[in-house]
């Protein structure tokens, strides 16, 4: 069974949902979901974050999101919303993990 | 070569309408047409941006029962409902000697509409990155994109549109939510039909956007039709993509479409 987490993060302009579902018995994401009204160029970016967060160790995912953000341009949000928006979601995944975890 | 201006619309297919807007400017990026002002509008529909999720955004009953359609555009940026008091504007121009073209279609070219409001008398500031506000009242929704070989930017110029409509049917996450992040800003929409105590025309409309635009690019406009190429390339984009519910409902990148890169790319030849 998965454990999903989600969440919403208010930037200065727009909003941020990440949605993630996490493998408890191996702590990889299986699967994240970054959808909202934000401005990021090249617009594409957000379905190689998508991807590059699947499969990821869930204590990596940070840098995955700094690495993949590393060289696009934001208009009205920062880096550290889309961090924070992943860290959370999985934060909230990491409880439901513990509930399913024997 | 000045500046070209379509009318070409479709307000009755927004799913065509929206073809079009992706036609046009990839015909502007293979260099096949002219820098391009479109201006254009829906009599029933919302739009929603290039990274939203319908069920997320839209009240999809309220859209039913109204018989609006939700149509995708390429753009990111929020939901919009647009009614025929809503007049659409869309700049597609080249991307040669632009080094930094984000921010020159945020901080330049959207200039157009604050020039040709400014004409129909309403004095409107640049906030908050891209909104378009007069008088504390957010009147225009505007999203850039730097793609198909052309730098991009089109927006919404509220006139008289049913706010009660547009409130029925977008759902308004922002206030529901629990905040962490930053407080964002947040505009009341308003139409200009009401800061300016009248209704302005549609031609007095299309006439001060036609304008606002000349003004900034510093070039003559001149009024065309759709080139051969820019309605096939609709075509296309209308059968295999704008009107399909998985790129309308889902949320799915452009790559998920490839089988119109394929055929676009016999048509879009420079």
């Amino acid at each position: 069974m998965l454990a999903t987490g989600e969440s919403l993060r208010k930037a200065r302009k727009g909003v941020i949902r990440v949605k993630v579902s996490v493998d408890p018995r191996t702590g990889r994401i299986v699967e994240a979901n970054i959808t909202g009204d934000f401005f990021i160029y090249p617009e594409d970016t957000v379905w190689i974050l998508e991807d590059s967060l699947k499969g990821s160790p869930v204590g990596e995912a940070k840098n995955v999101v700094l690495k993949v953000l590393e060289n696009v341009e934001l208009k009205g949000s920062t880096t550290d919303d889309f961090v924070e928006a992943v860290l959370e979601a999985l934060s909230r995944a990491g409880v439901a993990c513990e509930t399913l975890l024997p | 070569m000045g500046l070209r201006v379509l009318l070409h619309e479709t307000p009755l297919d927004p799913f065509m309408n929206l073809a079009f807007e992706e036609a046009f400017v990839r015909a502007r990026g293979m260099e096949l047409v002219p820098d391009t002002l479109r201006i254009w509008r829906n009599a029933n529909a919302v739009v929603i941006g290039y990274f939203q999720k319908a069920e997320e955004e839209v009240d999809l009953e309220a859209v039913e029962k109204l018989g609006a359609k939700v149509v995708r555009r390429f753009t990111g940026g929020g939901a919009v409902y647009h009614d025929l008091g809503n007049i659409n504007y869309a700049l597609a121009v080249s991307l040669k000697g632009l080094e930094k073209p984000i921010d020159y279609a945020y901080t330049h070219l959207i200039r157009g509409l604050l020039n040709a409001l400014n004409l129909v008398g309403l004095e409107a500031t640049l906030e908050n990155v891209n909104d378009v506000v007069v008088r504390g009242r957010k009147v225009s929704g505007t999203a850039a994109s730097i793609r198909w070989g052309a730098c991009f930017i089109h927006g919404t110029l509220l006139v008289n549109t049913n706010l009660e409509t547009l409130s029925r049917v977008l759902k308004p996450p922002r206030e529901k939510l629990r905040s962490k992040g930053v407080t964002d800003v947040k505009y009341r929409v308003a139409n200009i039909f009401e800061l300016l105590g009248f209704q302005p025309s549609y031609s007095e409309i299309v006439e001060s956007l036609v304008k606002g635009f000349e003004e900034l690019l510093g070039v003559e406009a001149f009024l065309d039709l759709p080139s051969r190429e820019e309605i096939k390339a609709s075509e296309v984009l209308y059968k295999s993509k704008y009107s399909r519910r998985e790129w309308n409902l889902e949320r799915l990148p452009h790559s998920s479409f490839q089988e119109v890169e394929d055929e676009l790319k016999a048509i879009l030849r420079p």
